[in-house]
């Protein structure tokens, strides 16, 4: 095995263990090491991670429903009988709208209180946490959407 | 069909926002490794994007801005948790953020391709995902049941990953040079 085939060996480990929360501070000395004096391990590292945040997103929870709304989701199997996929755009578009209204909500909310020549610190907390919050729902929401997308159309 | 047109800014804004997401948090991850951690400046990423967003005219490449801000974020927070240990220094943060490839019509391909990719894999790698990636699922966990080592197990998630970036590249490349 030649010097570049283990150097990109021993990148790849040292990649498993930030993934797994298993890198010692000697794994972490010697990634530094690797990241610090090769681009071509910077870009490889790059591409890792992005799979792992992807791979997160993808099965990360979905959000709960009132059961009356909830549609039942096809597994991967039946999805592949099925064949195809059915991007759900609608509901994206749908979350979007909600989002949106938020925000418009929320910014002129903002707007008004700077019209009004101060802005208590309380206030403005209150309108940054109610956005965090509301924030958070939406992108359950796409990871409920992106979900769909994964497993395929319920039925209706 | 699209609920939403582009006639107005703040439209544009909301549907670059949400295109964004994954590829921010991606870079975010990058940067400081752990999920939660990621997540959390991901969010105050998402707060300061929206502050800004009067600033963002149509037009302009939404991701580098986006990343960009995240950068600053991801700054604030190790200045904020001087005392706790991070997986880089400063040196090295620099040279992957600035490094960091964002083109800004690239994630959509990206995501595209990582589904793609994905699908192509054997459906016992699918499932060996699907158990590790599920909240709560854990190597160890996944080892023991499987009867082999925790150790066996995250090297062989580890392959699985780094077939999927080859495969990602892959993709990604043979479609700009179609």
């Amino acid at each position: 095995m030649n010097i570049e085939a283990n150097h990109e060996q021993d990148l790849f480990r040292l990649c498993g263990l930030v993934v797994d929360g298993e890198l010692e501070d000697s794994d972490r000395e010697r990634l530094s090491e690797l990241l610090a004096t090769d681009v071509n391990s910077r870009e490889l590292y790059r591409c890792y991670m992005d799979v792992h945040a992807r791979l997160l997103l993808q099965f990360e929870p979905v959000p709960e429903f009132d059961e009356s709304e909830e549609k039942p989701v096809r597994l991967n199997s039946e999805r592949r009988a099925s064949g195809g996929r059915s991007a759900n755009w609608q509901f994206a578009a749908s979350a979007a709208i909600v989002l949106f209204t938020i925000l418009t909500l929320v910014q002129s909310a903002g707007n008004l209180i700077a019209a009004r020549g101060s802005t208590p610190v309380h206030v403005a907390g209150s309108i940054d946490s109610e956005f965090k919050a509301l924030a958070n729902e939406f992108f359950k929401l796409r990871a409920y959407e992106k979900r769909v997308r994964y497993l395929g159309p319920s039925e209706d | 069909m699209s609920v939403l047109n582009d006639s107005s800014p703040d439209e544009h804004f909301v549907r670059e926002l949400t295109r964004s997401q994954n590829g921010v948090f991606a870079y975010i991850l990058s940067l400081v490794g752990n999920p939660e951690t990621a997540r959390d400046i991901q969010q105050e990423t998402n707060v300061v994007l929206w502050r800004k967003a009067g600033e963002f005219k149509k037009g302009l490449k939404f991701m580098p801005w986006a990343l960009g801000i995240a950068r600053l974020q991801v700054l604030a927070f190790r200045r904020d948790h001087q005392r706790d240990r991070h997986i880089f220094d400063d040196q090295v943060i620099e040279l992957l953020a600035s490094e960091y490839v964002a083109k800004p019509d690239d994630q959509d391909d990206r995501q595209r391709a990582f589904e793609d990719c994905i699908k192509q894999l054997p459906e016992r790698q699918q499932e060996l995902l699907a158990a590790r990636y599920t909240p709560g699922g854990s190597v160890k966990e996944i080892a023991e049941r499987q009867g082999q080592s925790a150790g066996a197990l995250s090297v062989t998630l580890s392959r699985i990953r780094k077939a999927l970036a080859s495969c990602i590249r892959t993709k990604l490349q043979k479609a700009a040079t179609e």
